[in-house]
């Protein structure tokens, strides 16, 4: 169930709150969510040599159009005549396997692709997709294409079946606009939208500023209030004045790691000084200044990674992730140059960025953080592909199946569903006689990469993605993740 | 048992509360006192006396009691043992009872145990006492009745309560209220300085931050609370983006700068792009804004789809004949009257992007602005003739072909198109045919399913019941309405009708958008805004851009998408920086460009309201911002913060000696609970 509501008042008491008012105020500073009991006897059974991989999302809102993408040059459907302005020659590709091709804004990804780092997959999807941007974002997020309404993500059901917030005030961050369904559950988690002016009362001084955040903290942990939002609003805050005082450490904004191998490239280009020259781009710079955002998104969740410590758990971030809207191009899509080719080139550059930083590689970096890259997996989704045909308005519409990428130090690198023997004739119409052919679904991905990597419980599998075995999803997974 | 209730003096607790499952009877404990008190005659000045009689049915938990010939009406209030304990004597159960007796709606949990009390109330002599506890102090009731349901209905009904909208429910009740609000052209606007002055310098929006700053002005000053809130409603339903608008009226209109031999630059680019986009968001909303209260669903649907707006917004203009842009199509379907488990399927997506092939626009003289099939103005540069960016048709880039829409259900309609597709004939049965496609849609079984229930959403609850949604429908259907079929003023009457609406265990189980946070918390501390200055910034970090939202959703209605860390932190920051200006700038003469706004005036609120200011009298200070801020339902905890921080100097040390500035600090520390985003 999504929430539970109208509780009579003579119920009220009983509620966990109920345990956190009690035990708030001496606990203050270590997270609401390390009081759960049921999280710490699963932690005592599920994690027993205890696990520090991180999982890192980069969600691409809008329908990502993974033929222009990842483009199947082996497939004689990939034509002019059903591609239309949006064709990609050959030759102006990257050439990947000799079957597929990636678009030639992506070249950033080639360095972790040539060193066996990056997983190159197309054909992922689910059956039967709504091509509502809405719904399958949302099933694409809530793990349970049965149930296109859910609003409690399966990542959020990862963490507290794996009991990841045991101990830790941050198992999961989220930096985007609003908190993703994907991190919903039944425990708030932490979403920074502005990571520049993530700060409270930052036009106050002090003493003054501390008349405030003395007592705010304390009037959330007692908050009283009906279900639902009485709960929430109270486990928000919490969260809040959890994150404060730790983002204020981090210090992201004098962080800027540079590229070493354009030593006075910023990785992370957040700004007109941060941002690489370009004599051909956008007023002589790399990226148009509406990619800051993103970026300095990436730079933060690379900082909760490189910050966290399984340790001490002072942080304990496992789990982060961002989105990038703008992938709904209806019309003037573009082939090489144009807007798929910009978005594409802001992802590939910020892949190419956070294998860097989270490989201990970057220069002009005193703090020195060790290399986490064998512990970390970086994943793309989109809700779905696009038509194979162009519409005429040299754009594309709402389509079926679409590609991922899926980089970090333990991943199979490759190419996936792309190539003679996973490509057959035909594909590309194969649903509706329209759009792309789903191969592979999403959830055999999800799974292998927790499973696998992020060493989730498998009692816990139907819980996170249900009807998993009845489906038989387990014969699609790809075999990602290196046995280590 | 019952016996006991019923003539025992002071109940109180009646016996241990077990875990196991207990008799019927036992699950409820009454507490009331009999202090034999006679009221004669009916004397409604006069509050009624505490009530007394108090009893439950022989199904216990149905209460009677005693009449009081001084009270109008009745409120009832409930506990469980928890709140009791804690010497809260619980939340506004029901009220408005204009008889002796009240049916509670649901028995307590197995173990758990409620209590009851009763009091009686009259509009001119207030509410009667709730008497003392057995030790002899006053029950203590949290808010109250009165307070608790004039706050949710001006929380739900728009923006919160200013000190005008106070007054107007205290006035008329909060039926009345609902009424007049209802009947939004029936609230004088004339003698609204504060709205006039500053709609005054945004007529017409000359940019999207100048319609935004409508919307914020309106919602912040405007006594027709529920017209600026279903107008946003409507506008956010039918959701466009001012950005790519933008951009295609900047094609029209390039900067002189970089075109200087096109007729049509602009020297002062982006300008004359950003008044025309602008000018086609606002015209949409003015028109839903007119039908929301006059008009019906069907009608809203034409003006969305064909607003010039929208037509860019989602690509209409470059769906053509044998070139199909479904964008368009799938989102009247998805998005705007039938949801997503409507019953369309791909092919009727498909079908209906061809039915609304051939639309673009273009500039027309405004007589003739209505018109999709009047000529358009060629030298659209020129100043001359005066004319509108509208909606245009252009029958050569429609599908004359056969077509049938939602094939193989009830719904199915088959357009038999036209043998040539050039002619005026042929433009005016392409057209017909998109009425009528329209006609079907907004007749589909679905459509007023999916309506109603994002109106229930906007107004009552975040989860309605089917049987809520089933109560909409039915006036949506009745014919007999103004507006005949789909009449929206009726579907909005129908939301605000419901049981549910009054029923106070939900009162606060929804939370604010972060627009109604700032409008609230403006219009709670008398606070003044241009629409824009610094509170547009605040929107922009809370995630809530009218009229400039991405993606064709539009903005949330539920709570679950706006409770997270980003929208708390900011939210608070708001509210101590609204109460950290004054809004003396506010009144400073144009010089040329009109003041910027954005301040409050808390302490002239107290000091209006016969609240003195002055060092001593910190408790009924705070008091009354518990009363204005959260209807009186402050934890003394709580208070206690408030008081803290009014009688402690800056650096910490005790001072009893407050200022304007410190009570201004006080509010804004009340205006960053938490529980003030509940609405």
């Amino acid at each position: 169930m999504k929430r539970q509501k109208n509780r009579t008042p003579a119920a009220c008491s009983c509620t966990r709150r109920s345990f956190l008012r009690g035990g708030g105020l001496a606990l203050a500073g270590f997270g609401v969510s390390s009081l759960f009991p049921e999280a710490f006897m699963r932690h005592a059974l599920a994690m027993p040599g205890g696990s520090d991989a991180r999982l890192l999302f980069i969600f691409l809102r809008g329908g990502n159009d993974g033929l222009n993408a990842v483009i199947p040059h082996g497939d004689p459907d990939y034509n002019v005549t059903n591609r239309g302005a949006l064709h990609i020659p050959a030759a102006s590709a990257i050439d990947l396997n000799g079957f597929a091709s990636l678009h030639p804004g992506l070249g950033d990804v080639m360095d972790v692709f040539n060193a066996g780092d990056l997983a190159v997959l197309h054909r992922i999807g689910f059956p039967d997709n709504s091509r509502s941007h809405f719904d399958d974002q949302r099933v694409w997020e809530n793990g349970d294409p049965a149930q296109p309404g859910l609003f409690s993500g399966w990542l959020a059901r990862y963490i507290v079946d794996n009991a990841l917030s045991m101990g830790a005030d941050l198992p999961a961050l989220s930096v985007q606009a609003l908190t993703p369904i994907l991190l919903r559950g039944q425990e708030k988690y932490v979403n920074i939208a502005n990571p520049p002016g993530f700060d409270v009362l930052p036009f106050l001084g002090e003493p003054l500023r501390s008349k405030f955040t003395t007592p705010w903290p304390v009037q959330v942990a007692n908050l009283q209030g009906p279900d639902p939002y009485g709960p929430i609003l109270s486990q928000t805050g919490v969260k809040l004045y959890d994150i404060l005082a730790k983002y204020d450490a981090w210090d992201q904004a004098n962080w800027d790691p540079k590229d070493p191998a354009n030593p006075t490239w910023s990785l992370f280009p957040v700004s007109a000084a941060t941002n690489p020259p370009d004599a051909g781009g956008p007023g002589g710079l790399k990226f148009s200044s509406q990619a800051y955002p993103f970026f300095n998104a990436l730079k933060v969740l690379a900082l909760s990674m490189l910050e966290s410590d399984p340790l001490s758990n002072s942080n304990g971030t496992r789990v982060a992730g961002t989105e990038l809207n703008g992938w709904d191009l209806h019309s003037a899509q573009g082939a090489v140059g144009g807007r798929h080719h910009e978005l594409l080139s802001w992802v590939a550059y910020g892949l190419r960025s956070l294998h860097i930083v989270l490989s201990g590689a970057a220069v002009n970096e005193p703090r020195g953080y060790p290399s986490i890259w064998d512990k970390t997996i970086i994943c793309t989704l989109s809700e779905f592909g696009r038509t194979t045909i162009t519409n005429g308005s040299d754009g594309t519409d709402h389509a079926a199946a679409s590609c991922m990428f899926v980089q970090g130090g333990q991943v199979n690198g490759g190419v996936y569903n792309c190539d003679p023997a996973t490509w057959p004739a035909g594909v590309m119409f194969g649903v509706n006689n329209r759009y792309l052919l789903q191969r592979t679904d999403f959830r055999a991905v999800f799974w292998e990469i927790l499973r696998d990597h992020m060493g989730a419980a498998p009692a816990g599998l139907e819980t996170i993605f249900p009807g998993y075995t009845s489906l038989g999803l387990g014969a699609q997974e790809l075999g990602l993740i290196a046995s280590s | 048992m019952e016996k006991k209730l019923r003539f025992q003096g002071i109940l109180g607790y009646m016996g241990e509360v077990t875990t196991a499952r207990p008799a019927p009877a036992r699950w409820l404990r009454l507490l009331a006192l009999f202090p034999g008190l006679t009221v004669p005659g009916a004397i409604l000045a006069q509050a009624p006396g505490e009530i007394q009689g108090l009893q439950f049915a022989a199904d216990a938990i149905t209460l009677s009691w005693t009449g009081d010939p001084a009270a109008e009406f009745y409120n009832v209030y409930r506990a469980g043992v928890g709140d009791l304990a804690a010497g809260q004597y619980g939340d506004c159960h029901a009220t408005g009872l204009a008889l002796t007796g009240h049916a509670s709606p649901d028995a307590p949990l197995p173990g758990q145990a409620y209590y009851y009390l009763v009091t009686g109330e009259s509009t001119a002599g207030g509410e009667g006492p709730a008497g003392n506890q057995s030790g002899g102090s006053p029950r203590a009731i949290l808010g109250g009745c009165t307070r608790t349901v004039r706050a949710h209905v001006q929380n739900r009904l728009g923006y919160g309560g200013n000190e005008w909208s106070r007054a107007r429910i205290a006035l008329l009740g909060p039926q009345g209220y609902m009424d007049e609000q209802l009947a939004p052209a029936s609230i004088s606007e004339a003698d609204n300085t504060e709205l006039n002055t500053w709609l005054g310098y945004l007529d017409p929006p000359e940019n999207i931050i100048e319609l935004i700053a409508r919307q914020v002005v309106s919602s912040v000053h405007a006594r027709r609370q529920l017209e600026q809130q279903m107008a946003l409603f409507w506008a956010n339903h039918f959701s466009t983006f001012a950005q790519p608008i933008t951009a295609v009226f900047n094609q029209l209109f390039p900067s002189c700068a970089n075109a200087p031999s096109n007729p049509a630059c602009d020297p002062s680019f982006p300008d004359i792009s950003a008044l025309e986009a602008t000018g086609t968001q606002h015209r949409e909303i003015e028109a839903l804004r007119a039908l929301a209260f006059g008009g019906t669903f069907r009608q809203m649907l034409g003006v969305s789809a064909k607003s010039p707006a929208m037509i860019i917004y989602l690509d209409g203009y470059l769906n053509k004949v044998g070139t199909p842009n479904e964008n368009h199509a799938r989102e009247v379907m998805e998005l705007h009257s039938m949801g997503v488990n409507g019953g369309y399927t791909q092919e009727d997506v498909e079908v209906l992007a061809r039915i609304m092939t051939g639309w673009t626009i273009c500039k027309k003289p405004m007589a003739s602005a209505g018109d999709p099939l009047a000529g358009c103005i060629t030298n659209y540069w020129e100043p001359t003739p005066a004319g509108q960016w509208t909606s245009h048709f252009v029958i050569t880039d429609h599908d004359c072909g056969p077509k049938t829409l939602f094939a193989g259900t009830p719904q199915q309609i088959t357009f038999p198109g036209t043998p040539t597709c050039s002619s005026p004939a042929d433009a005016a049965a392409a057209l017909a045919e998109f009425e009528q496609a329209l006609d079907a849609i907004a007749a589909h079984p679905a459509t007023p399913q999916f309506i109603s229930t994002k109106i229930l959403q906007l107004l009552v609850t975040d989860e309605p019941t089917q049987e809520m949604v089933d109560a909409l429908v039915a006036e949506w259907n009745d014919a007999g309405h103004p507006q005949g079929i789909g009449d929206m003023r009726e579907v909005t009457r129908a939301a605000l009708s419901l049981p549910l609406f009054l029923d106070l265990a939900a009162v606060p189980a929804k939370v604010k958008t972060p627009l109604e946070h700032f409008a609230s918390a403006f219009r709670a501390v008398r606070g003044r805004t241009d629409g824009f200055t610094s509170v547009l910034n605040y929107l922009v970090l809370t995630q809530h851009i009218p009229f400039y939202n991405l993606v064709p959703t539009g903005y949330s209605e539920l709570g679950e998408d706006w409770v997270d860390t980003n929208n708390m932190l900011e939210r608070q920051n708001f509210g101590v920086y609204l109460i950290a200006f004054g809004t003396a700038g506010c009144d400073a003469a144009p010089n040329p460009d009109p003041p910027a706004c954005f301040g409050s005036d808390p302490v002239g609120l107290l000091t209006a309201s016969g609240i003195s200011t002055a060092p001593g009298n910190a408790t009924a200070i705070v008091e009354f911002y518990n009363d204005i801020l959260f209807a009186g339902t402050l934890l003394d905890s709580e208070k206690q913060m408030a008081l803290d921080y009014l009688l402690t100097a800056d650096d910490g040390t005790p001072d009893p000696n407050y200022n304007n500035a410190r009570i201004r600090g006080a509010v804004g520390l009340m205006l960053g609970f938490a529980q003030y985003q509940n609405q």
